[in-house]
């Protein structure tokens, strides 16, 4: 079971903590926008974001993680991108974030999380665009962005743990 | 370890290279009024090729009946004085058109050399589409007539008619390219003249080719044909036509009536060893209609035959069983050779 | 007290399987399709034989346009006004199920099975 204690002691530090997650997922969002990652998969982005998302998710509590993972969708869908990529990050967002958050309520592994994020974040992409246009072609991509997510996810994870694995060790 | 290891590499390396093994040539012209596609493989390709596409214009300028200088050309000129005529042609061209005449018998006139006043009068050479009057297309009807049409030597006798060897043509080009390109010593190559498809050997791989069938309705494909060695000619309505006050009238005349062939077909597919021959028997059959060309295949039982109805049935003869592959939702029926009796 | 372990060996096989499932989804030798199927928002705009080389020039939504050309059996998209440029990338589909998407300019081109029969060459 999960109920995530929070590790930072003291408001002040969740506050900074916090912040500093904000930061970091404009950051990693600006970074993305350079790689091309398009070439391989069409659309397919790497989502570095998500490890923030992911982060959150095992430092602060349900609500905290909720308006982190909000924040990280409005700001970055402000800041980089338009009306439509806000809509589909924020369906993968939302999506992505419900399924990590169940299967970590669950009890699966930091891993697994991760990668059912990164998965149902390119799901949730693909259903939007699938409203959006509504032909059968949004099928055809599924298989490669899955897999894309799959691998995301666990780079993330892996990544995220280092991170986090840091942090618990600071605050412990 | 290390051994496993190499012997993976090396399968790795006989896997890629089988792939990229022979080398190929491809070339698409413009002749005898269509577009052709020759495909060669094996290190003669590139001469294989160009002998190809010298022969299939050498070709076209002696048989083609619009074409300026040709044989059929003069005979033809010959023709308009009506009476008896007797043109000088070369010995290439008095062969083919003996064995043109042979087929015009063997059909019972489905298939007529004369026919070019009736393909005339429709426009279907000049693009100038027309429907003849009733009066038009029997004083059509007086002029059609192979009988009346002989080869002597290396002289052809008309008495008033005038010859196309459209319906032969392209099969007998494709047989000349397959003949020289063994001459050169290719084993695989693969023709594609208009639409009459020929093949040389097996594909390079040594499989059979796959031949597909159109889809008279649309884009798609009916069917698929497996094979080597072989000619494979599709004669359908859908080809060349041209409408009028809503009804379509189609280039696959019927000798006896000098108008479209309304025999229930939509596609016939002849598949044999030479290109001439089914290439006159898709037309012939074709305005037979289903029953008579069943028993035409009864008798002769040389060739195999794809038969596409109006209807949407499919008939195929079961020389093509294990060969045919049908499109998902056609079902065909199989002919076979009734013994004496039956 | 959560889970904080990275991954347990029955996580990691399952996960293992979904991702040679996906890959072996995405792999599978598809049917040649006989046409490519051309909608925007939603419509179909039309479809265009994969045998037929052509090219169709296509008005998308908010103001984007592209090129659709069908060429060698395939399509694929040229000249595209959209500020991605992913559906240009994509390499030409022809295949049954296949398609690129311009999100910007809601245009999807899907190959549709005309044909599902692979052949060497077409008669008639």
């Amino acid at each position: 079971m999960s109920r995530t204690p929070f590790p930072a002691d003291t408001p002040a530090k969740r506050v900074a903590l916090f912040g500093m997650l904000l930061a970091l997922t404009v950051a990693l969002s600006w970074l993305e926008r350079l790689l091309p990652t398009d070439a391989v998969v069409p659309g397919a982005k790497l989502g570095l974001a998500n490890l923030v998302v992911l982060c959150g998710l095992y430092l602060f509590p349900l609500p905290w993680a909720v308006g982190l993972t909000a924040l990280k969708v409005a700001l970055t869908g402000l800041l980089f991108g338009n009306f439509y990529s806000l809509a589909y990050s924020a369906a993968g967002g939302a999506l992505s974030f419900l399924a990590m958050y169940l299967c970590k309520r669950w009890g699966r592994s930091m891993g697994f999380v991760s990668v059912m994020g990164g998965v149902f974040h390119n799901v949730g992409q693909l259903a939007v665009a699938w409203a959006i246009l509504g032909s059968m072609g949004v099928l055809a991509h599924l298989p490669a962005m899955l897999l894309a997510g799959v691998g995301a996810g666990a780079a993330v994870g892996a990544v995220g743990a280092l991170i986090l694995r840091r942090l618990w060790r600071s605050f412990d | 370890m290390r051994g496993v290891k190499r012997l993976g590499c090396l399968l790795l390396c006989a896997a890629l290279l089988s792939g990229c093994g022979t080398p190929s040539r491809s070339e698409t012209i413009f002749a005898m009024d269509t577009v052709m596609d020759l495909t060669a493989y094996g290190p003669h390709a590139q001469d294989a090729l160009e002998a190809a596409t010298a022969e299939l214009s050498r070709i076209e300028a002696l048989i083609s009946a619009q074409r300026e200088g040709s044989d059929l050309f003069s005979v033809n000129a010959a023709a308009q004085s009506g009476g008896e005529a007797a043109t000088p042609v070369t010995e290439e061209t008095a062969a083919l058109l003996a064995r043109t005449l042979a087929l015009c018998a063997d059909t019972d006139g489905a298939l007529d050399v004369t026919i070019y006043p009736a393909v005339e009068a429709w426009g279907f050479y000049s693009g100038d589409y027309r429907v003849p009057a009733a009066s038009d297309l029997e004083a059509l009807r007086a002029q059609v007539d192979y009988r009346q049409v002989a080869v002597d030597g290396t002289s052809v006798v008309t008495h008033g008619q005038k010859l196309d060897l459209g319906a032969v043509g392209k099969g007998y080009a494709a047989d000349q390219v397959t003949a020289l390109w063994r001459e050169l010593g290719l084993t695989s190559g693969l023709l594609n003249l208009g639409g009459n498809i020929q093949c040389l050997g097996a594909k390079p791989d040594g499989s059979d080719w796959v031949i597909g069938v159109r889809d008279p309705a649309g884009e798609g494909t009916l069917c698929t044909v497996t094979g080597q060695d072989m000619a494979v000619v599709t004669s359908g309505a859908y080809q060349r036509n041209f409408t009028q006050d809503g009804v379509t009238y189609h280039h696959i005349l019927d000798p006896a009536t000098c108008a479209p062939a309304e025999s229930g077909a939509a596609s016939v597919t002849v598949i044999g060893p030479s290109g001439l021959i089914c290439d006159a028997l898709s037309t012939a059959l074709f305005v037979m209609g289903p029953d008579r060309a069943s028993d035409y295949w009864q008798q002769r039982q040389d060739f195999d035959m794809i038969y596409y109805t109006q209807d949407g049935d499919l008939f195929y003869t079961s020389g093509l069983e294990g060969r045919l592959t049908l499109r998902d939702g056609l079902e065909g029926q199989m002919l076979t050779w009734k013994t004496a009796g039956s | 007290m959560e889970n904080r372990r990275f991954m347990t060996p029955r996580e990691g096989v399952c996960l293992v399987l979904l991702a040679a499932g996906l890959a072996l989804w995405l792999f599978w030798p598809g049917r040649t399709g006989g046409q490519a199927v051309l909608t925007r928002s939603g419509e179909e705009l039309g479809r265009y034989a994969l045998n037929a080389p052509q090219r169709v020039p296509v008005q998308g939504a908010n103001g984007f346009s592209l090129t659709l050309v069908v060429e060698g059996g395939a399509a694929h998209v040229e000249d595209s006004t959209c500020p991605d440029l992913i559906c240009q990338r994509h390499a030409p589909i022809s295949r049954t199920g296949e398609a690129i998407i311009c999100l910007p300019g809601q245009v999807t081109v899907t190959i549709e099975g005309g044909d599902r029969l692979e052949q060497d060459a077409l008669s008639g």
